[in-house]
């Protein structure tokens, strides 16, 4: 009588069928073939005797205490990964205020900057009261294009120029001042032409105001300078700075008059001032142009860097603190 | 104070209660280790791992099983130093071919005679020497499932394997070891001698 070896697939039937572990149809399908082949039954039997000595195997005491020493597992690790997400947290937060401060400074910058540019044209306040920073630098920047017809239109090199460019920049580099040192003459029949073109530069033509603001617009226009004194012509310079004067030589020319031109922009506390400035005003048959206000006083390069390196720590800051949060989190999870 | 209670307190960093859960379970953990890694010292070594282990990731224990979730620590322990040892092929072989040693003190039970003691020990010495020859994969499912009763379910989570190749595993590692117990059958109880005896017919 030939007795089928179970196969493999049998005896893994058989093992699942020993644990219990085969569901109703498998355990029917393999309780019938026990039924009918012996040499299953057989194997069986086998295999709950390999189970029962494996299992017969006895318990084992521990050679020794596997107990954790108290002075070396005192906080457990999980400390750690809190303290991780504590630094990160806290770092976060420090860089957080970090980036905030350099925002807060860069925005008290522009509104410092701002105070300082309505300062520093309250003696031009009556000329252009109201003009924007980018704004500013735009009208100084179309008076720059001008400045080479406005020089040609001066009839005389008598200073006169010099005061205009510092009247549309205060903080003008010293190649503005060259060009206005070596004004290129030309006949008077061109001034007409650099008038027009001086005016049509401005982008915020100001309206004719009642009392010496007009007189104060009509002085910045060149046609004022060729027709008045130079001193009437710094009615509305701002105060040139120290680079304009040393390298100005028109400037050093009249530097005595610069304070008696400052303080005739200012017509309700000088109002001697303003009504010389008011003579002038009809001597200009020309719409009254806008002058290019004062330059934006640009921030110092060390607080423009300070801020730069404020912002940058807050964000390496911010970056290293949110990975050791994350970190910390996902080990403490896992 | 319970399990529970103890397993809150060691989460809390109280190692005063943990050390309470080790005294409970680590019979248990060497034990385990010991049927895996076949040696006394290896086992030790595995176990005192685990439990250190155990003790640094007791936060990540969730309310299932303390058992089981030790023993998922313990049997990952001794899958690392087989893995040791199988970086050090030379130190694993005189490890492997090794007649077993049982432990000085093994056995729990001390309700037998000295020469039934003798007879216990020798047989499982045997049964200890065919679960050495299994491999290590098998090894483990078998004394997860025979020797420590484990359902399958468990070994799931204890292994992270599929129920497949659980089953897959132990039966295999099952043939082997009838095959390997028939070799000590003079060794083996006479109601296991049944199996002899069918076998050689």
């Amino acid at each position: 009588m030939s007795v089928n070896i179970p196969s493999e697939h049998d005896l893994e039937l058989l093992s699942a069928y020993l644990d219990g572990e085969l569901n109703d149809r498998d355990r029917q399908h393999v309780e019938q073939r026990l039924i009918e082949e012996a040499a299953l039954r057989s194997a069986l039997d086998d295999l709950r005797a390999t189970v029962s000595l494996l299992q017969s195997l006895p318990r084992l005491k521990a050679p020794r205490d596997f107990t954790l020493d108290p002075a070396l597992y005192h906080s457990p690790r999980i400390n750690f990964y809190r303290l991780m997400q504590f630094s990160g947290a806290l770092g976060t937060l420090a860089a957080t205020l970090l980036i905030a401060f350099a925002i807060f400074l860069d925005w008290e910058s522009g509104t410092t900057q701002k105070q300082d540019t309505t300062s520093q044209s309250s003696s031009a306040v009556a000329i252009v009261p109201s003009l924007t920073p980018l704004a500013q630098a735009f009208t100084f920047e179309a008076t720059l294009e001008a400045e080479g017809e406005i020089s040609a239109a001066m009839p005389d090199a008598q200073g006169t120029p010099t005061v205009l460019y510092m009247q549309a920049s205060p903080s003008a580099p010293a190649t503005l001042i060259a060009q206005a040192e070596e004004p290129a003459f030309q006949p008077p029949a061109a001034a007409g032409a650099a008038e027009s073109s001086a005016y049509s530069a401005s982008p915020q033509p100001q309206p004719l105001e009642a009392d010496g603001a007009a007189a104060y617009d009509t002085v910045a226009f060149p046609t004022a300078t060729a027709t008045v004194t130079p001193t009437t012509t710094r009615t509305s310079a701002p105060p040139p700075t120290p680079t304009l004067a040393g390298t100005s030589t028109a400037a050093r020319e009249h530097e005595s008059d610069e304070q008696t031109a400052e303080n005739m922009a200012l017509p309700t506390e000088q109002p001697s001032m303003k009504a010389t400035a008011v003579l002038v005003a009809p001597t200009s048959a020309q719409p009254p142009p806008v002058p290019a206000p004062p330059a934006a006083s640009s921030p110092a390069p060390e607080d423009e860097s300070g801020k730069v390196w404020v912002a940058q720590l807050g964000l390496i800051l911010l970056l290293v603190s949110l990975s050791a949060f994350v970190w910390g989190y996902w080990k403490a999870r896992h | 104070m319970d399990e529970s209670t103890l397993i809150q307190a060691a989460q809390h960093g109280d190692i005063e209660s943990f050390n309470r859960l080790v005294l409970l379970y680590q019979d248990l953990a060497f034990t385990v280790a010991y049927r895996i890694m076949g040696d006394s010292d290896s086992a030790a070594d595995a176990a005192q791992e685990a439990f250190i282990s155990a003790f640094r990731k007791l936060h990540q224990f969730h309310g299932e099983r303390f058992k089981s979730w030790l023993m998922r620590i313990v049997t990952n322990a001794c899958y690392d130093e087989l893995r040791r040892r199988q970086r050090r092929p030379a130190t694993s072989l005189d490890a492997l071919h090794s007649t077993t040693e049982l432990p000085e003190v093994q056995l729990v039970s001390d309700q037998e005679s000295p020469e039934q003691h003798a007879v216990r020990q020798e047989l499982s010495t045997a049964i200890q020497d065919c679960l050495n020859d299994l491999p290590p994969n098998q090894r483990v499912i078998a004394v997860l499932s025979d020797v420590e009763g484990y359902p399958y379910q468990d070994i799931v989570g204890i292994t992270g394997l599929p129920v497949g190749t659980i089953k897959s595993r132990l039966s295999r590692a099952r043939t082997r070891l009838r095959e390997c117990l028939q070799g000590v059958r003079e060794l083996l109880p006479a109601e296991y001698r049944l199996m002899d005896d069918r076998i050689e017919q």
